[in-house]
């Protein structure tokens, strides 16, 4: 038994490997996208004649975009694509766990590391994009010079923690329904399996609603102190 | 070796191309469509609104107007109550002037009918008693009182007021006509010719004078000369009588 669908390789051509991991992450793109186009298609903006995919799609969105508000105090439909796709990738991941012979892609510390390096990336993305180069570097001076190396060291163990965490919660899951299988192979694993399913969605919301704080304690701080300008241009 | 650096790579690529393809067919098109949706409805809701508005408008309308019309309704009620009262007590006091035009009218029939009875039942009673007055005096009369009588008309001839007599003389002079002397009974021989005597001397002169008799005098004596009449007999007297009689009986009845 493999520990990460990593190890499991179906082709290989020098460096390049095609592995379980990938090949998982292909089937949960296809099915995400294939499943966006067949309701964008159908899309209507009449309320009388919404289908259900559209429906369950929207009811998606709107929750996503709404906890990105809450959150982040900010208008959400700059992080919306990036969010919502962490949200609904780690989500359905972890749900098709439930499908035999699945291997999540979120079970490997590869695909959350890939997904911890996403987000240590988008973080100063959206925060330079936000408050400038000079701005964004300055935080880390904040509220001393002295905490430079602890805020540095911050950000890579909190990518570290991100990766670790989802990896460990889907691995062990999965783990656990596989020693299940072998010790007591009837009934108790579905519960398990029922668990997962909910450890796994509890997962996701985990991994989006951190990558939004990381985000938005990034982009909040230059929004406060352009409103205190403003303010005091007011005043003035 | 739980880190395998190929597939980070490759799934990071793999992330951001789902990003991508997620952003183009699902976060965009739908965001839009609820937005789109967010719109109509507010415009729906915007225009319900103003409906809303304008039947409440048209309510008010038309509650105002109902309001107007219950207070015509009303005026014209009253004004129709009042006409009916007007016309009532106008019928009424029609119907009062008429009912006493009736009753006086029916009164007066009553009264003239009343009157018309009483009128002849007091001249049948007269009649009826000077009838019987009449009988019983001509059955009491006697030669003596029949002599008493000629007696008194030859007095009463006798004393004649001065006037009288000329006027008498100047009728006499001038008619042609006959002295005519009535009596109720038969004079006896000496009585006309003294009542002649008497009658030439006072104004007759030479006139001839004619007898006659007529039971209707009740004991009396009449003497015509142009057109002159000198009279003495109960008759006159009942008569005097009966015209009282006429006079006051009726009055006394009705009262």
């Amino acid at each position: 038994m493999e520990i990460s669908p990593d190890g499991i390789i179906y082709w290989q051509s020098g460096w390049f490997k095609l592995n379980a991991t990938i090949v998982y992450t292909w089937v949960v793109m296809a099915l995400l996208v294939l499943f966006s186009v067949y309701v964008s298609r159908k899309l209507t903006s009449d309320p009388k004649k919404i289908t259900r995919a559209q429906n369950i799609l929207e009811i998606v969105v709107i929750n996503v975009r709404n906890q990105i508000r809450d959150v982040s105090q900010q208008n959400p439909d700059r992080f919306m694509a990036f969010i919502g796709t962490l949200f609904i990738f780690i989500a359905v991941s972890n749900l098709m766990g439930v499908i035999p012979g699945f291997r999540p892609p979120t079970g490997s510390l590869s695909t959350t590391t890939a997904l911890a390096i996403s987000v240590f990336i988008a973080v100063p993305f959206f925060g330079i994009a936000t408050r400038g180069f000079g701005g964004y570097l300055k935080q880390y001076l904040q509220p001393s010079a002295i905490m430079l190396p602890f805020n540095i060291i911050g950000d890579f163990s909190r990518t570290l923690a991100l990766a670790v965490r989802l990896f460990g919660n889907v691995m062990s899951g999965t783990m656990l329904v596989a020693i299940l299988l072998a010790i007591i192979p009837f009934v108790f694993p579905i519960i398990m399996q029922a668990f997962g399913m909910l450890t796994g969605f509890i997962q996701a919301y985990i991994f989006a609603v951190l990558a939004m704080v990381y985000i938005a304690s990034a982009t909040t701080i230059q929004e406060k102190k352009l409103n205190q300008a403003e303010e005091k241009e007011d005043e003035d | 070796m739980l880190i395998d650096w190929f597939t980070i790579i490759a799934q990071i690529f793999n992330f951001i191309v789902l990003v991508l393809l997620l952003r183009k067919f699902l976060y965009r098109p739908i965001l839009k469509v609820m937005q789109e949706r967010e719109d109509l409805i507010r415009n729906q809701l915007a225009e319900a609104e103003e409906k809303q508005q304008k039947a409440q408008e048209q309510i008010s309308l038309y509650q105002k107007k109902n309001q107007n019309w219950e207070q015509e309704h009303q005026e014209l009620l009253q004004e129709a109550k009042h006409e009916i009262e007007n016309t009532h007590k106008k019928m009424m006091v029609k119907v009062r002037q008429e009912i006493e035009e009736h009753q006086t009218q029916w009164q007066q029939a009553i009264d003239r009918e009343k009157k018309e009875f009483l009128d002849s039942l007091s001249k049948k009673i007269s009649q009826q008693t000077f009838i019987a007055v009449r009988r019983v005096l001509n059955e009491l009369a006697d030669v003596e009182l029949e002599a008493h009588i000629s007696k008194v008309f030859i007095d009463r001839l006798r004393n004649m007021e001065q006037n009288q007599l000329e006027e008498y003389r100047a009728a006499v002079e001038k008619s042609d006509e006959a002295v005519l002397v009535r009596s109720a009974f038969n004079l006896p021989q000496q009585t006309r010719e003294e009542i002649e005597a008497v009658a030439g001397k006072q104004f007759l002169n030479s006139k001839a004078v004619n007898f006659e008799v007529d039971p209707d005098l009740v004991c009396g004596i009449e003497l015509r000369a142009a057109g002159y009449k000198l009279v003495w007999s109960l008759s006159e007297y009942l008569e005097q009588l009966e015209d009282i009689f006429e006079e006051g009986l009726p009055e006394r009845i009705s009262e």
